[in-house]
């Protein structure tokens, strides 16, 4: 309901050209009551706008910028060390089965013995190596589970997640790659998403560019293009995303691209 | 939102809410504790807050920030009252507009700061003052007017 208080209001929708039927009448039956106010709204001015001075800037922006250090692991460590330990105990324990056939019941048992402890052993020492803070979060085991995915793909380097006579999406050292045909060459369709950046080179030959701003425009390209066309690759192709949205970062330099601790 | 979006916010919004923060209280270092105050409160709050609404929500936490210390410490009275001081000198308009504005009450200026520096939506003011869409109509004309008015009595000095 229009009132001297909130008059403006409908000043302002009705020279912006934004008032409804029902507000435009109530405003016409206003000023009607009000003749005064007239002038003032024939005296508003809408081509008054303030324009921001550019010269002012902020220059401590270092002061507000904020980044997370990736300390190392060492819970992952140590079960990567106990897992090696673990391997050298049983590789004697084979020999020693094939050298002496003879050994008798008594001391099997007490060589499981002997590992069982050894086992303790280094699961103690494992927890007591996850720091304070991750055991919290429950972030050991976590990380456990992506190092070995990690060690998978070194085996395997090439995976191809996709293959067809038009598309081809696949993983090279933990990256995504993806280009239009297999004839073609890789050039500007080399785009990799890591860590919400879009990394790409333009040739083979150039360094990877980096651009923070290009991140869904390009995502979305592939997304729908898989979205479209291959309805099963695409649960493979949103793990390999989430995969390097967690495990691969930029680097404190900017530009180069490496693996999070 | 991520580290890295959180560092281009910094990179692309510092700029506009120091610019807003100074036409406010005028003293750099007030404006240099509320932006870092603003920020920290943004990153802490990074994981709720998309990118998108990351702007509005600095402006937010900005503006609050600023009405708070003026109730602290009444920086804003003194401020204004020294810049209230009309002076028969002028080089160009835009310098005449920039001393109106200082003439206009906090919560004018803000609004207008907000719909013609950043381009806000008058919903989007509404939110980021936690005002009514109405109030921000409201203000938003007697700013243009007081504008206006101030432009027209500096006309006739100097004529």
């Amino acid at each position: 309901m229009i009132n001297k208080d909130n008059y403006e209001a409908y000043f302002l929708d009705f020279i912006e050209g934004n008032i409804s039927k029902k507000d435009r009448e109530e405003l016409e039956r206003f000023l009607k009551e009000n003749p005064c106010l007239t002038k003032e709204l024939d005296s508003y001015d809408k081509d008054l706008v303030l324009t921001p001075d550019e010269t002012i800037t902020y220059n401590d922006k270092t002061k507000l910028k904020k980044y997370i250090i990736h300390r190392p692991n060492w819970a992952v460590y140590s079960s990567v060390a106990s897992i090696f330990v673990l391997f050298i105990i049983f590789s004697l324990i084979i020999h020693n089965d094939k050298s002496t056939p003879t050994i008798n019941n008594s001391s099997l048992a007490q060589d499981r013995g002997v590992i069982e402890r050894v086992i303790k052993e280094i699961q103690t020492i494992a927890k007591k190596n996850i720091p304070e803070k991750e055991k919290a979060e429950g972030m050991g085991t976590e990380k456990k589970v992506n190092i070995l995915d990690t060690c998978k793909r070194d085996i395997n380097p090439k995976n191809i997640i996709i293959n067809s006579n038009s598309l081809i999406v696949y993983e090279v050292d933990n990256l995504i790659e993806y280009k239009e045909s297999e004839s073609k060459d890789i050039k500007a369709e080399r785009i990799i998403e890591v860590d919400n950046l879009i990394v790409y080179k333009d040739t083979p030959e150039n360094n990877y560019n980096i651009h923070p701003i290009l991140r869904n425009k390009y995502v979305n390209q592939i997304k729908n293009k898989i979205e479209n066309k291959f309805e099963k690759g695409l649960n493979d192709f949103n793990n390999s995303i989430a995969y390097l949205q967690e495990n691969v970062r930029i680097d404190d330099s900017g530009i180069n691209l490496c693996i999070k601790k | 939102m991520t580290e890295k979006e959180y560092n281009i916010c910094v990179d692309l919004f510092a700029d506009n809410v120091y610019r807003f923060l100074l036409k406010h209280i005028r003293c750099s270092d007030y404006a240099k504790d509320i932006m870092q105050d603003s920020f920290l409160k943004l990153w802490e709050r990074r994981e709720e807050i998309g990118f998108e609404k990351s702007k509005s929500y600095v402006f937010t936490i900005a503006y609050h920030n600023m009405i708070d210390q003026f109730r602290k410490i009444e920086i804003s009275k003194k401020e204004v009252s020294q810049d209230r001081e009309i002076k028969n000198t002028y080089s160009d308009a835009k310098e005449i507009l920039n001393s109106a504005l200082e003439t206009l009450p906090s919560i004018q200026k803000s609004t207008i700061l907000l719909r013609d520096y950043e381009g806000y939506s008058y919903a989007e003011i509404s939110e980021i003052l936690d005002i009514s869409l109405e109030k921000v109509k409201v203000y938003i004309f007697r700013a243009r007017k007081s504008l206006k008015e101030y432009i027209v009595s500096i006309d006739n000095i100097i004529d």
